[in-house]
């Protein structure tokens, strides 16, 4: 497993470079990176750098650095005077002067001089250079002659000489690749080494003390093949694989938007199903075919809803945010990209905008594949009788229209409130207004807020107050303001009478003056509207045309302070509306509540479901979108599977969405890609790296694969043993390969730093899953549940597997997000492996590892009479599968002299033997 | 047994402080930098003229006619039908509205802004407005991905997880993109994920409606250990690690990582408090910034810029509340709450010695309409509106583009959003068609195959 697999990192520090104490390693790092790094970069990196290598020479990685130029190295660490950069720069020579176009300042020449004195510290890591891609693609060759859409070929594994070592038919093909680089395997792991790697690789916990004593005791040349047959029973190599299988699923119990966003809360039953199945090692190409279609095929009736849940692959997919045209289109590009490289290792998705640039599949492929989609569709199946159903849909309608009546009736009495502020409050704005613009006059700064707070008003509604009776031009037309405009007419703009009682009794009389008005005119014009519906039923419809009218000036009026949208104006949804009814209103509207409390109460919760799909009511048959654009369409491209891996001639799909004919096609013994990616994913998890490295990709833009002959033979024997996954991990399992030592020599660090030819086995950190699992079983509180409803994972009291954790596509857990576990939005092939000190806080301080410790201690300690000692070599076997040696004991025994148990027990729990296998 | 406490010892006597420091910056430097450190900083490709970002968000999408973009044309047509050429669909039927805030012409650019922007008003001069801003949707979940990821899915890497998977962080004790809002923005994590980047470049989210230094990033601090019984934990767990690292022929840099990234741990409880304690700062600094969460905030995201972290995103508000489909004078209260911060934000940074290097940039998701929704609100505008910088490589007191006479679309040089990361990532000494990261067999950017830096408005 690539330490930060795709990143494309080196690590790049040489320590020949840093010759500085350590005090001055961050001093030289904080001056290079003010006055060093600058320079490379702005003067050199141009030729010296990414896309010109002038001289073989790059001034961008410190890898480049230390390389040097064609002609040798560029900097002796702490000699600047023999380092051809400080003379290239000072212009000694006048065959070197860089930078050509212009010496640099002197500065800069002596910022890169001391530089180099002071060990030329590079404290950074910079991308390595990419792989140099020599695109013989796929699509370049001919699909027929790139290697993973050719026929899978079964071929004899090659004679090696150390027959003794390669007995099996996959250890030959290693043996052979080593020893044409003149390595050899290591020695054969020690038994405990062994049974803790297969326990962990298998079921992603430790095997206990017990187990490890019968696999010491049994001497038989079979032991190790009883411990995988062993493990593989065990309900928990399904739950351990499962995981695997829905990184790849991008497994997820919601999404990741908010407004609107569907849920998925029986998700989990698509993930019990992945968990069945594994554990019932299901033919890999059912297994396929079921999540595809399971709707579509036929089978046991009992094993119906199995079936459905299956589906989950496609059912508990994305669902976007669908206020852009193009959500639709996202919505089939996940489903599409996702099967595709979990099934294909083919990047289909590739091919949405414009055909593939390296990989034989055309835009035409792509929508043929959307079309299948296209006439798919999410459904939730039921688990519950019609009658259940019935009950359940009976109640929220029920619900739906007492909501509606109370959004109803908050709304008419909200339209109410402004009449009534109008008539109840205007006297009081009034006042404040005229308040606020007086003591503006004494200070500029004296705010609404404040002033409102102190007259008892609101300050927005002040504001429009303000903002209303300041309008001079329009007050002119405002017959009923006329007092008001006297009044403020005769105002001295400096003096701020607010403080006089006297003043203030005058406006108050004005404001009284039009609150009293409004009153009438309102009354006026509810009695005008009875006296219209009178006439209008007495007349039978036929209406006197001369009946009496507000005024105009009596309807602006009531409009501009007295409507919703007037001064007193409110959202009449909000719940600003609610708080200013009145309160024999407010009494009403409480009993209604009551009443939908009471129905919600009686109502039942909404059934159970099987997230899934079904075929649409008819087949869908997309054009394709030139340029990926739902707007401009091309050439129709029915429903059918890619034309690379299909016969010449084939028709396309009849039945249906074409789901069917699709997982058929993809789960074939013909189709050489599905065996292929599927034992290379298996081999990946067992030996922490792919034959092919890039686990979902084959295209030409994947790597190659180290040894093409042995990922056939094992795609083949996948086909031969019914598409047994049990099978195949048995014959990986059981090679010398998988049991050599994880030490390696020099010899094969230096040839084959990546471990590509596999002469040692990969020590590898646990999962974030398998941690955490693995310390709740050593202090014995793990809760072996199988299946069921998510739990989460925050929950102090959540003792169940990790695999059980819910999984937020909105907000994924913290301590799986920190701790490298993949987005859930997206296929992932493969995890991060990311060491920082964010993930030391959790070791150090959170609460799972305080609580874990407890336990531990207490699990340890719990026989009072045990010498200290004794306990702290159980710990040992327990946590480590192995005794301790007297030197740890003693240390443990005098830590534990001055600190309490936990203390301790969080250590052992927290130690580097713990969280990685060997 | 142990070179560690050799070592350890040699660090005490050079140093003269507090050993395990010095042995936690020695191994941090070196085992971390051996391991590949995601975090660890990385050379640019050219020269930065900004060193990190700060990125005031205001959530909601702040209306551009009544901040920094004046629409004389739009009041004197105030209540009259739009143009039919500039209108789309949703806003048929609406009239236009005028802004209800006076504009100014303010310092010696001459730059008008309205006035819900007194204090900020005062600093224009040192402000690039871009008044051609466009996104593609108008609406808060899509445009907020699209202004964090650019794209309208949320299956992408945030900008902030960009950065500092482009250029790590400078210190290693604190995260390199930090998240503050008083609660959460619309969509929430999606804003700030890592999505298929490593874990490591996921912004830390935190919640400032109350700052306690204790708890602002998970688990930074013991409740139950002294700082002694602590570092006599960690001294024996090293010891055993060391042990176990030896026994495996000290030829496996991930064991040395681990052993590194938890004393690392150790120190960054400290120093990750210390950064989020706003008690740290005098008076009067805080009396410059005002009071309340926004306030904080940004007294906080300057506190990072001083310790070196790359990215600082500031949530205005819970939700999005500058959403004012309701009543447009609601702009005033936002404006309030956020004025004197902004400019006290800008202030402090200069008088630190800290404005060049750092890029502060304003804007929400995106404008809203010129034309009025209900009586007196405004609704979602994508096609034209204004966003801001300020600092790190920048013009200072210059305006860039312009919307129509009545504000609705950016008709001289545009900028949408792809544009403004490819800018944002070029101050950063970063060519967005560079920083890629491989996954599902291509390579993806922050621009995807969109983004045109906007050397005009470059310093």
């Amino acid at each position: 497993m690539g330490q930060t697999a795709g990143i494309g990192y080196a690590a790049i520090v040489s320590l020949a470079l840093v010759t500085s104490t350590a005090r001055a390693v961050g001093d030289e790092s904080e001056f290079f990176e003010t006055k060093v790094r600058p320079v490379l970069a702005t003067h050199c990196v141009s030729c010296h750098g990414p896309t010109k290598q002038k001289a073989g020479l790059r001034l961008d990685t410190a890898e480049g650095l230390k390389k040097g130029g064609e002609s040798g190295p560029v900097v002796i660490a702490g000699s600047p005077e023999k380092s051809r950069l400080v003379d290239a720069v000072k212009y000694h020579d006048a065959d070197l002067q860089m930078p050509p176009k212009g010496k640099l300042g002197d500065g800069e020449i002596e910022a890169l001089s001391r530089w180099v004195k002071a060990g030329a510290v590079w404290p950074e890591v910079s991308k390595s250079p990419k792989p140099s891609i020599a695109i013989e693609g796929a699509k370049a060759v001919g699909h027929r002659g790139f290697w993973s859409f050719q026929p899978v070929k079964k071929v004899e594994p090659p004679s090696v000489k150390d027959v003794g070592w390669a007995k099996s038919p996959i250890d030959r093909f290693l043996r052979a690749s080593m020893e044409t680089k003149g390595l050899a395997p290591s020695p054969r792991a020690d038994k405990r080494t062994l049974i803790r790697r297969a326990t962990f690789d298998l079921t992603g916990l430790p095997p206990t003390p017990d187990e490890v004593d019968a696999f010491l005791k049994d001497e038989s040349p079979e032991a190790f093949a009883k411990v995988v047959d062993r493990l593989l029973a065990t309900p928990r190599y399904g739950e351990r694989w499962a995981r695997h299988w829905l990184d790849l699923a991008r497994y997820g119990e919601d999404q990741a938007h908010t407004f609107q966003a569907r849920l998925f809360p029986q998700g989990y039953l698509y993930r019990d199903w992945v968990v069945k199945s594994l554990n019932a090692d299901k033919p890999y190409d059912r297994f396929l075919i079921e999540q595809i279609a399971g709707d579509l095929i036929d089978g046991p009736e009992s094993e119906k809803e199995s079936r459905l849940a299956a589906l989950g692959l496609f059912g508990l997919g994305a669902s976007y945010y669908s206020g852009s045209p193009t959500a639709v289109a996202d919505e089939r590009d996940d489903k599409i990209d996702t099967l595709c490289r979990a099934t294909l290792g083919l990047t289909v998705a590739c091919a949405r905008c414009h055909d593939h640039k390296f990989d034989p599949i055309s835009t035409a492929d792509y929508y043929s594949l959307a079309s299948v989609m296209a006439g798919t569709v999410y459904k939730e199946y039921p688990r519950a009788s019609a009658a259940e159903v019935a009950k359940y849909d009976q109640s929220q309608a029920a619900i739906k229209v007492k909501t509606d009546e109370i959004a109803a009736f908050v709304r008419s009495e909200g339209m109410k409130i402004p009449e009534r502020m109008a008539t109840q409050e205007t006297a009081r704005y009034v006042v404040a207004a005229w308040v606020l613009s007086n003591a503006k006059k004494a200070d500029p700064k004296v705010t609404t807020v404040a002033i409102a707070k102190r007259e008892g008003v609101k300050a927005d509604w002040l504001d429009r107050w303000i903002a209303y009776l300041s309008d001079k031009k329009a007050n002119e037309a405002r017959p009923y303001l006329a007092r008001w405009r006297k009044l403020v007419e005769k105002d001295d703009p400096k003096v701020d009478l607010s403080t006089r009682p006297d003043e203030r009794a005058k406006v108050q009389a004005v404001g009284q003056a039009l609150q009293d008005y409004l009153r009438a005119t309102l009354a006026l014009r509810d009695s005008l509207k009875a006296y219209e519906s009178a006439d209008k039923a007495n007349a039978e419809g036929a209406p006197s045309s001369d009946r009496p009218k507000l005024r105009d000036a009596d309807l602006k009026a009531v409009e501009q302070l007295a409507s919703v949208d007037g001064t007193f104006n409110v959202s009449v949804a909000g719940g600003r509306a609610e708080a200013l009814l009145d309160d024999a209103v407010k009494a009403t509207l409480k009993g209604k509540r009551a009443e939908l409390v009471a129905i919600k109460k009686a109502s039942p919760d909404k059934y159970a479901v099987i997230h899934a799909v079904a075929d649409a009511s008819s087949p869908t048959t997309l054009r394709v979108h030139l340029r990926g654009n739902p707007a401009t369409l091309g050439d129709e491209a029915p429903g059918r599977f890619l034309s690379a891996l299909s016969a010449a001639g084939s028709k396309p799909f009849a039945k249906g969405s074409g789901r069917l004919e699709l997982a058929t096609a993809i789960a074939s013994k013909g189709n050489p890609l599905t065996a292929r990616v599927i034992v290379n994913r298996v081999w990946a998890h067992h030996f922490g790296r792919g034959i092919v490295a890039t686990p979902s990709n084959f295209g030409a833009m994947g790597d190659r694969p180290s040894h093409p002959e042995l990922l056939d033979l094992l795609a083949a024997r996948l086909v031969e043993n019914g598409w047994s996954l049990k099978s195949l991990h048995r014959e990986i399992m059981l090679t010398s390969a998988y049991a050599q030592s994880s030490e390696s020599t020099a010899k094969a660090r230096e040839v084959d730093p990546e471990n590509v030819l596999l002469s040692h086995f990969g020590r590898r950190r646990l999962e974030v899953e398998a941690w955490r699992d693995a310390m709740l079983a050593v202090t014995g509180e793990l809760d072996a549940t199988l299946g069921g409803p998510s739990v989460d994972l925050t929950s102090s009291d959540n003792r169940r597997r990790t695999l059980y954790a819910k999984i937020s596509r909105h907000k994924l857990d913290g301590l799986l997000r920190q701790f490298d576990f993949p987005d859930p939005n997206l296929t992932s092939d493969r995890r991060n492996v990311s060491t920082v000190p964010l993930q030391g806080l959790f070791v150090l301080n959170s609460d799972f590892m305080a609580r874990r410790a407890e336990a531990l201690a207490a699990r340890l300690t719990k026989d009072a009479k045990e010498a200290e000692d004794s306990r702290v070599r159980r710990g040992f076997v327990l946590l480590f599968g192995r005794p301790a040696a007297d030197d740890e004991v003693a240390m443990g025994v005098e830590f534990l002299k001055s600190s309490p148990w936990a203390n301790y027990a969080q250590v052992l729990l927290s130690s580097n033997e713990f969280l990685f296998v060997d | 047994m142990t070179p560690l406490f050799t070592r350890r010892e040699m660090l005490g006597s050079i140093g003269g402080g507090f050993g395990a420091v010095g042995l936690a910056g020695m191994l941090a430097q070196e085992a971390l930098a051996d391991s590949a450190s995601p975090l660890a900083p990385k050379l640019p490709h050219y020269a930065p003229k900004a060193k990190r970002v700060i990125f005031l968000f205001m959530n909601g999408g702040p209306s551009h006619v009544d901040t920094f973009d004046p629409k004389p044309e739009l009041t004197r047509h105030n209540g009259q039908a739009p143009p039919a050429s500039l209108v789309k669909g949703g806003q048929a039927g609406r009239t236009l509205m005028g802004s209800p805030f006076k504009f100014e012409k303010r310092g010696k650019s001459g730059i008008e802004v309205s006035e819900l922007y007194p204090e900020l008003s005062t600093c224009i001069d040192d402000i690039c407005v871009i008044r051609s801003m466009a996104t593609d949707i108008p609406n808060h979940e899509p445009a907020l991905l699209m202004m964090n990821s650019g794209n309208i899915q949320p299956t992408r890497p945030s900008m902030g997880s960009w950065l500092t998977y482009g250029l790590g962080s400078v210190n290693q004790n604190l995260p390199g993109f930090v998240v503050l809002c008083p609660g959460k923005p619309v969509v929430g994590p999606q804003l700030w994920s890592n999505s298929f980047l490593p874990g490591i470049y996921q912004g830390t989210h935190i919640n400032n409606r109350s700052i306690d230094p204790k708890h602002v990033i998970p688990d930074v601090n013991n409740s139950r250990l002294s700082r002694d019984a602590q570092r006599k934990q960690l001294d024996l767990l090293n010891r055993m690690n060391v042990t176990h690292r030896e026994a495996r022929g000290n030829a496996d840099p991930m064991l040395e990582a681990r052993i590194a990234s938890l004393e690392m741990a150790f120190r960054m409880q400290f120093e990750a408090q210390e950064a989020f304690d706003l008690s740290k700062e005098t008076v009067a600094t805080r009396g410059l910034y005002g009071t309340g969460d926004f306030a904080d905030a940004c007294l906080i995201s300057r506190r990072l810029a001083e310790r070196g972290v790359r990215m600082t995103q500031v949530y205005y508000g819970n939700d999005q509340p500058w959403d004012d489909h309701g009543d447009i004078l609601n702009h005033r209260n936002h404006a309030k709450n956020s004025d004197r911060a902004i400019a006290a934000l800008l202030k402090d940074l200069k008088s630190r010695g800290l404005f060049e290097e750092t890029l502060v940039v304003w804007g929400g998701e995106f404008g809203r309409t010129p034309t009025s929704q209900g009586a007196k609100g405004r609704d979602h505008h994508n096609t034209g509106f204004t966003m801001w910088m300020a600092g790190g490589g920048v013009k200072r007191g210059h305006v860039h583009g312009a919307t129509d006479e009545m504000g609705f679309v950016a008709v001289q040089d545009k900028v949408h959003v792809h544009d403004l990361h490819a800018t944002i990532l070029h101050l950063m000494g970063i060519d967005h068609e560079k920083l890629t990261y491989r996954y599902s067999g291509r390579d993806f950017r922050l621009t995807d195959v969109h983004g045109t830096v906007v050397k005009s408005i470059l310093a």
